[in-house]
This record gives C-alpha cells, structure tokens and sequence, in this order.
C-alpha cells in the first residue's frame, strides 16, 4: 500500500537564510540532501517542519523549501532540469513528487492560487493559518487549515468555513542533547525581533526597555542579552540597543539560549510562532524559561515546576534575582521541563495530529475528483530527459505521453489515492 | 576661584568705594583667603580671593595687568582657573610679556592683552572675569564655554555684576522684586530653567549665558556676543571603536592632570560610582608614574564623601572601595540624619535660587573638606550628560541619544547642576574642578557616534573602556545608578525637623498663587503624620521641596529676612 505523499513547501525568512548561508558557505555547492540535512540539523522553526516527524509507515513526506537559490540549484541538478526562476523548482518538485497533499507551513499571499494554477487538477491544498492581518493571504483558497493559533483567542479569524485544527505543541527535543552548550556571558536573554512598542505586538519591546532600565536600579546586578532583529538598528532604544547582541538563528540561536542562564520568553511573532510553541522550543532545550502569564502554558506545563512565569515586569525582575541566586532551583525547573517535552510534547504527537487530521479530511473526500498534477508540455524537438522514481528506477519519460499524466483524470493516481485512503481507513478503525 | 563683583556708572558718577566694597564683601564665603577693590572713576572692580595658585600678595585681586610701557592699562577680577595657564605663559613670554605673578588670573589678562577677545578660544578652563581696560574705558566680561562659573549682571542707570544673586541684595539702592513671570516658570521646570533663561528670580538680573562675553562702556552700551558653539568644534572620531577608546583616555588623563595643577592641597568628592572613582583613581595613576605635570599638587589623597547608612542611598561601601583602590584618606561625611531646620533653610541661602534637591549633604561635604585643609575638589561632573548616564533617557531611540545629549549638556539639565555645585562648594571656600568638563573631551565625545556611548552592556561604554586599568570592575563595571540625593522620604516624615509647619504657616505659603497652598499644606501634614512618605513618591517630594525652598527663597532674597522663621536648634 503506498502511503499518502505529502509535500510541505516552507519558507524562511530571507535574514534567516543570509544567516545560514553564512554559517554554511558549503551549501553553494552541497547536495539537496546534504543541505537539508543542514537545515535540519540547524533546527530553525523545527516545530513547523512536520514533513521529518510524520510516520513513514503511513506517510511519504517530503520538504521544499521556497526562494531558497543554493537548495533550488541541488535540486535541479538532481533532477536533471535546468532552472529559470526561483519558483520552477518547487513546480519541479510538484511534478516530480506527485503529492496528494501540499502544505504551506508559512504561505505567503497568492501562493496557494499560484501553485493551484500550475496544475490542472492540484492535490489537497493544506495552510497553517496565523492571524497576523498583514498577510493578505486569501485563505479561501485552500481546502484545509491547520493551525497553532486558536481563531477563537483572535480578533481576525479566517472568514472561510474550511475544516480547521489547531496541532499540539512540539519539539524535537531529541535532536538537541542538552551537553550541546556554547558558553555565554549573558545571565538573561531575550529573542525576538524588535517591533514598534506602541503596536499591537510591543509587550515584548515595553517589557525589553523596562527590563534595561531596571538593571540601572538593582543592587544584584545581571548581564541581560538582547538577541534582537531590527531593520533600524538606530531607531531602538538606547536601553535596548545597550544590551543587544547581534541576532542569530537556528543553531546558534540554540547555543545562545542555552548558554544564558534565564530565558525570558513568551512574546513570539505570530506569524510564526505563538507563545506556547516558544515556551516548548525552550523547554525541549533544557532552557530554564521566564514567560508571561498565558493559559496555555499552564495547561502545557506546571508553573514553578517545570517553567516559571510572570504577570508583570516587576514579578519578572523579583523572579529573575530570585532565581540567579538559586541556581540549584533553576536547574531543576530547567530539567523537568525538557522531561515534560520528552513525554509528552514531542514532534511525533504534533505531526501525528497533523496526519490524523490530513488523513480523515482525505477520507471524507474520496468520491470527489482526485487531484492530479499533470506533466509539463515540452518544446517540439527538446529532448525530454528521464526521471527516477524514489526507488531509482527508471519510470519511463517525463512529461507528455505517460499514462499517468493525461488530464482530465488518472486512474494511476485514482488507485494510489484510493489505496492511501484504504490504508488510512485501516490505520484509523481497524481491519474489516 | 573667587567671587567677582563690579560697577560701571553710566552718569559719570565715581563708584563709591564703601557701596563696592559691601558688594564684593557679600560674596565673602567665595574668596576666605583675601579681598580687594579697584575704583577707577565710573568703574569700581572688587574681588574675594580664594588662594589656589600662588598664595603670595602678588596674586591679589582686582590685578593690574599692562605691557612694558603701558603698566596697569588693564584691571582684572577673575573667578576660576585656566589650567593651561603655563603653557600659555611661556608664549606670552615669548611674545614679550613680563609677568609679576604665579598665578593664571595675570595669564588671562595678558593673553587679553595679546589677543583680545579671541584669547578665550586658547583657555581651558572655567572662568567668569571681568577685564577694565583702562584706556578704551570699556569693560569685557566672560565666561566660560559651559557655564561652569556664574556671572550676573543688571543694568541701567548703572551696570554692576557679581558672581551670586545674593550680592545683590547687598548693592546700594538695589529693591529686590521677584520675577513673577519667571516664579512659576521656574517651580514647573527647575532642572531646565537655568540653562535656558537669561532672566533670574530677581527682577532686573540676568546671567550671562555660557559661551558669551560682553562689553560695557561708560556710556552704558552693552553688546554680548556668544563665543562659543560647541558644534563648530566637532571633529571626526577614528573609526575603529578601539582607537576612539584610547583617544578618550588620552583626553581624560589630560584633562585630570593639568587639573592637578594647585599650590594647595586637593582631594577628590567620592560618591562610589564611575565617574568619580574614575578621577580620584586617575590622579593615583598620573602622581604614580610621575605624569604630574608642572605645578600639580603633592598633597592628593584626600577622599570625601556624604554617606547614608540605613537608606536606599548609601553608597559607603563603593566609595571606601574607590578610595582604597585610589589610595586616599577617606574622609565620610553621615548625613542620613535630617539636618536641622535651620541648616535646611540656610541651605537654601547658600544655593542662592532654587533647585529640586536638598543640598544639605553636599554642603556638609564640602564644609568637612574645608575643614580638613582641602580646598580643591576634583569631581566627576560632567560624564552623565555626555555619554548618556541616566536611566530615563535609556528609553531614547539611538538616533536621538547624541541631539538629546547636546541639549542636555548646554541647556537642560546640566547647567542647573554646574549651578548647584558652584554654590555647594564654593558656600564653603573650595574650588569643585571638572575634568569630565575639559572642552576637548566635551567636543571630542560629541563627535562620537551614540553606540560607543551605549553599547556592549553599558551606559558610558567609552568611559569605561577608557579606564579599565584605572579602577577596580567592581567599580568600573558597576551599572547600579543611585544618584547623589538626600533621604528626602525620611526627613520628609520626620517634618524636616521643624521646618515644615512655620514653612507651610507662613503668609508667603498661604497667600502663593502658584499652587493650591491649602491642598499642598494637608498633604504634607498628613503624610508626616503617618510617615508615609517613600523612595516611589521621589517626584512629589521634589515639587513639595520645590515649593518650601520658594518659600524660604523669597523670605530670605524679596523680603531680605535673615531668619524668617521660628526655628527649632
């Protein structure tokens, strides 16, 4: 029985990848494999990347990432094209995957439509929906959400009737041992990027500028850190900017937190993250965490056991003295919290959420049309180069003529859809 | 450092020398050490010495001052010191001049001599003088570029300056009337009301502003003119942080070396934290490898400071650190108990306007100074207002750090505090010196981008760096910004000692149209009586402190009452 193919698109920030790339100069030339391999490893917003955790018995998922030039050039390479904008290989890998299912992990506006336009007949289009306003992503687009936010908590909830879930927090905690630790001269940090104090998501910038002036008014000094992004470096406060140290990401951003004593969290941008899911990032870690007061956090973790929270900056400041001065209670906390995320807050439960999910809605569509993605008409003339199947044989030429390409319907993909969605059936309520 | 006082008749009537010399003889808590008077028809030129730099006869004052062949064309009264003095001596002496004396007041007149009013380019120093040039029949008053020492004038029928307001009131035919218009300007802004007013509390007074001199002649015209711009003296800074440090540090030990420069003794105003443990530090660092330069005192090791055990104020234990790591006797200075209230209300004579703060301790400081046999004070003023020091004004976008500074360090905030510290110490005979005020570190950290003011985890990041083998990190790293305030919230709840209730009784309170009198009278009984007052209620504490040192003010300089008030002790 095959297993549902699954390919989610993501894309990293712009700054994340100028990062990356400088960290790793070596995926100029390096293979998809090897490049991804890196990014994985570099564990950046590695509680989005579902396409690593889902079960290989049911799932066959695979990762694309968008406007990622060095990955685009491996994959072509790979596949034998050549290419000619920075979309081609995402369509490339489309074609070449066949997915039943396509999830934008962090959609951008017009994407869904755009990849829904390149295909006839496209797959299941899935998104993870956030309630950032700015988005201007028309969510109607899609036929499935999922989510980290709860658009009953926002005050701009996605105005389409289309079968949501929220998925459970999670993190590969396994993949990041706790002895993995880089040295820091920072008693607190703070991650994040800066935004206008005076917006709807300035607590953190408020908090960060309090937090400063009060290390001018404490008797028990603390070297704080601000690993913040910032367009305008010269517009932050002096305050902040006294203490910033220059942003990092992914590995290094995980060294950094682990090398601070106190993490002070529980601000995420949510166009990518939501306080919990920062809250579990850090816990998985073995980071000990100060976050601000919210309910899921306490329903996820036992505040003063396993995470320690605050209502106010001045809890905050009593909190974090309380703390530097009890090192044996912080490490304490620190460790139960990651015990918690090795039980229960892991990435197998949140990808098997978003498979259960992704599965049933499958299920329910299995007398609709199938969604196919037809092959690419060639020039006249252009030799066509063949392609291999994940198994490396040859599966015949690529493009027009194979007989599971025709348009207008596919009993090769009907029978591969139908047999994912028996199988599904089976996983979910038993042999018949 | 001295007191200066002066009159120019406009109606060619001979300045009388009894009216001048009661003038100059007001300001006698300026210049212990001697006095003089120089009448010259229409102009009468006085002086109070304090004896810093040559201590002999021939450093008195008003001093005459001419070339070889045109002996005593100039009279000069001159309050401060120009710490470049010897260098410039040596050119003037190359130029021709001959000079009688030791001291910096002669250096001053000659380089006038020499190069009129461009001469106040080539001082660095602080200085409030007065010049009577005794052939053009004009006289040429200056002051320095920051405004570290006063000058006051008011003019028409006659013009007569001095260095306090207080003097005034002792000037013949002078009826002191409060400056209405200004009172309530002065109540709501006192920080910033020094630095950018040329009106005083005193009807018809003025200061001359930082930066400019005037000229006055008999005929009563009076042109001032700013000198000094500190924008036009910027220069470009090297670019890599690392040489910026060492140029700073350059600059710094400059600026405390010739600052050595004393014919007394001299000790340094520890508070404990990095700006004057950094001074009192490099003064060991200059006398131990022999970097003194000429004329520096000998006799430096001497620290004091104001303490205040048992309140969030006290800084003891970093100030006796910053004297070990220095080297100096230290010489502490209790004040957490509130002083009487006749001390309370005489604090507010010697600071001579008003100013949100009880300046009691400082005063003690001082007067314990003077009592030691110390009459110079090297202090870490300055550093806050120049390389961002405070806590509010870490909410300041980075981009705004170095306008709001300059504002800061010019106008609205500093010059209040320059003003405070005059009066402090010279209310006690010492001469407060500013190293951190030196006006090439001043155009140089001006010059410096914001985040080599702040960054790296520090406010003053530059300063820091630039004395990291000066003084111990305890001390060099310290971030804790307490302040130099006195435990108002206790002396508060304590009615000042019985000060409080004649202060808010008294008919001046209760017939005061800038507050509520009433309203302001219950909650300063009320909340004596419950001892509530704490460190939280700081800013009502300084409008309520404001609001009693009016009071007192205007009984003693309006009403020119002595003891207003039926004091206990």
């Amino acid at each position: 029985m095959e297993p549902l193919r699954i390919l989610q698109i993501h894309r990293y920030s712009d700054v994340y990848l100028g990062d990356f790339r400088d960290r790793h100069p070596e995926v100029e030339l390096a293979s998809r494999a090897a490049i991804l391999n890196l990014l994985q490893k570099d564990g950046h917003e590695a509680s989005q990347i579902l396409a690593w955790h889902l079960d290989p018995d049911h799932f066959d998922a695979r990762l694309a990432v968008s406007d990622f030039a060095e990955l685009a050039r491996a994959s072509q390479q790979e596949t034998g094209g050549r290419t000619r904008r920075r979309k081609e290989p995402i369509a490339e890998q489309i074609r070449d995957f066949q997915p039943d299912v396509i999830y934008l992990s962090s959609p951008v506006a017009g994407e869904c439509e755009e990849i829904s336009r390149l295909f006839e007949n496209p797959c299941l289009m899935v998104g993870r929906w956030t309630p950032s306003r700015a988005s201007g992503i028309d969510w109607g687009c899609f036929d499935l959400l999922v989510s980290d936010h709860d658009p009953g908590r926002s005050s701009s909830p996605p105005a389409v009737a289309i079968p949501f879930t929220i998925l459970p927090p999670g993190y590969p905690a396994e993949s990041f041992q706790p002895d993995e630790v880089d040295s820091s001269d920072c008693d607190v940090s703070c991650f994040g990027s800066w935004e206008d104090p005076s917006g709807e998501d300035g607590d953190r910038s408020k908090l960060l500028l309090e937090l400063a002036k009060a290390t001018l008014g404490q008797p028990r000094e603390f070297d704080p850190g601000f690993f913040i992004q910032t367009s305008a470096p010269s517009s932050l406060p002096a305050g902040v900017s006294m203490y910033r140290r220059p942003p990092c990401f992914g590995a290094a951003a995980i060294r950094a937190m682990r090398g601070s004593r106190i993490c002070v969290g529980g601000f995420a941008n949510e166009t990518t993250s939501t306080p919990l899911l920062d809250a579990v990032a850090g816990a998985a870690l073995g980071v000990f965490q100060l976050v601000r007061e919210d309910d899921s956090i306490s329903a996820n973790f036992s505040p003063g056991a396993e995470i320690e929270t605050f209502s106010n900056t001045s809890e905050l400041l009593d909190k974090i003295i309380h703390y530097l001065d009890h090192p044996e209670a912080l490490r304490k906390i620190a460790e139960n919290g990651r015990e918690r995320c090795l039980r229960e807050h892991t990435m197998s439960r949140r990808a098997g959420a978003f498979g259960e999910f992704v599965s049933r809605e499958v299920l329910k569509r299995g007398s609709e049309k199938p969604r196919i993605a037809p092959p690419r008409k060639s020039k006249p003339g252009k030799r066509l180069e063949t392609r291999r199947n994940k198994k490396g044989d040859h599966a015949g030429p690529a493009g027009k003529g194979t007989p599971k390409h025709h348009a207008g319907g596919n009993p090769g993909v009907s029978r591969r859809i139908k047999r994912a969605i028996a199988r599904v059936f089976t996983r979910i309520f038993g042999k018949r | 450092m001295c007191g200066i006082a002066g009159i120019v008749h406009f109606n060619s009537e001979t300045v009388s020398q009894t009216t001048l010399e009661r003038f100059t003889h007001s300001l006698a808590h300026r210049g212990p050490d001697g006095w003089g008077v120089h009448v010259d028809g229409q102009v009468g030129l006085g002086h109070r010495r304090l004896a810093i730099l040559d201590l002999a006869e021939s450093g008195r004052c008003p001093m005459a001052y001419g070339r070889p062949g045109e002996e005593e064309r100039y009279w000069i009264t001159f309050n401060g010191e120009v710490y470049n003095f010897i260098e410039l001596r040596r050119e003037l002496s190359s130029l021709g001049h001959v000079f009688r004396s030791e001291t910096d007041t002669e250096v001053v007149a000659a380089s006038f001599a020499e190069w009129g009013e461009s001469c106040l380019f080539r001082f660095n120093g602080m200085w409030a003088f007065a010049i009577w040039d005794s052939r053009s029949r004009e006289l040429f008053l200056a002051r320095d570029r920051f405004g570290v020492k006063p000058l006051y004038y008011t003019s028409g029928q006659r013009f007569a300056f001095a260095s306090e307001l207080k003097a005034f009131l002792s000037l013949e035919n002078f009826v002191p009337n409060l400056n209405e218009a200004l009172a309530e300007e002065a109540l709501l802004h006192a920080q910033s009301f020094e630095g950018t007013h040329e009106e005083t509390l005193l009807e018809g007074v003025h200061k001359l502003p930082a930066g400019h001199f005037m000229r006055v002649d008999e005929c009563g015209k009076i042109r001032s003119r700013q000198w000094w711009n500190t924008a036009d003296h910027l220069e470009t800074p090297p670019r890599s942080y690392a040489d910026q440090v060492e140029h700073w540090r350059e600059l710094f030990l400059s600026a405390v070396a010739i600052r050595m420069r004393s014919d007394v003794p001299i000790g340094t105003s520890l508070s404990g934290g990095l700006d004057s443990s950094a001074v009192a530090c490099a003064i060991t660092w200059i006398a131990d490898r022999s970097s003194v330069s000429e004329r520096a005192s000998r006799d430096w090791r001497h620290s004091f400071s104001a303490t205040f055990p048992g309140t969030p104020l006290d800084e003891s234990n970093y100030a006796n650190l910053a004297a070990e790591a220095a080297g100096t006797r230290m010489h502490l200075t209790p004040s957490h108990e509130p002083p009487t209230a006749a001390e309370l209300a005489d604090s507010i004579w010697d600071m001579d306007d008003l100013y949100p703060a009880i300046s009691v301790p400082v005063l003690r400081n001082y007067r314990r100074m003077r009592e030691t046999g110390v009459y110079v004070s090297l202090d870490g003023h300055g550093a806050d207002e120049l390389l961002c020091g405070y806590t509010p004004w870490l909410g300041w976008p980075m981009n705004e750090v170095n306008p709001k500074l300059y504002d800061h360090f010019h106008l609205t905030l500093l010059p209040s505090i320059l003003r405070n510290y005059d009066r402090a110490s010279m209310a006690h005979g010492i001469e407060s010196r500013m190293p951190l005020m030196d006006w090439r570190l001043v155009c140089f950290s001006f010059s410096l981008p914001a985040a080599s003011k702040v960054g790296g985890g520090y406010t003053k990041r530059i300063f820091r760096d630039a004395v990291a083998d000066l003084l111990p990190d305890s001390l060099r790293l310290r971030r804790s910004k307490i302040g130099f305030n006195s435990p108002m919230p206790e002396w508060f709840n304590q009615r000042l000692n019985g000060l409080l209730d004649p202060v808010i009784e008294s008919e001046t309170w209760k017939s005061t149209t800038y507050w509520d009198p009433q309203q302001s009278a219950a909650i300063l009984r009320d909340r004596a009586d419950a001892k509530s007052w704490r460190q939280e209620d700081w800013s009502e504490l300084l409008k309520m402190w404001m609001r009693i040192s009016f009071v007192i003010w205007k009984e003693r300089f309006i009403h020119r009452q002595s003891q207003p008030f039926a004091l206990p002790g």
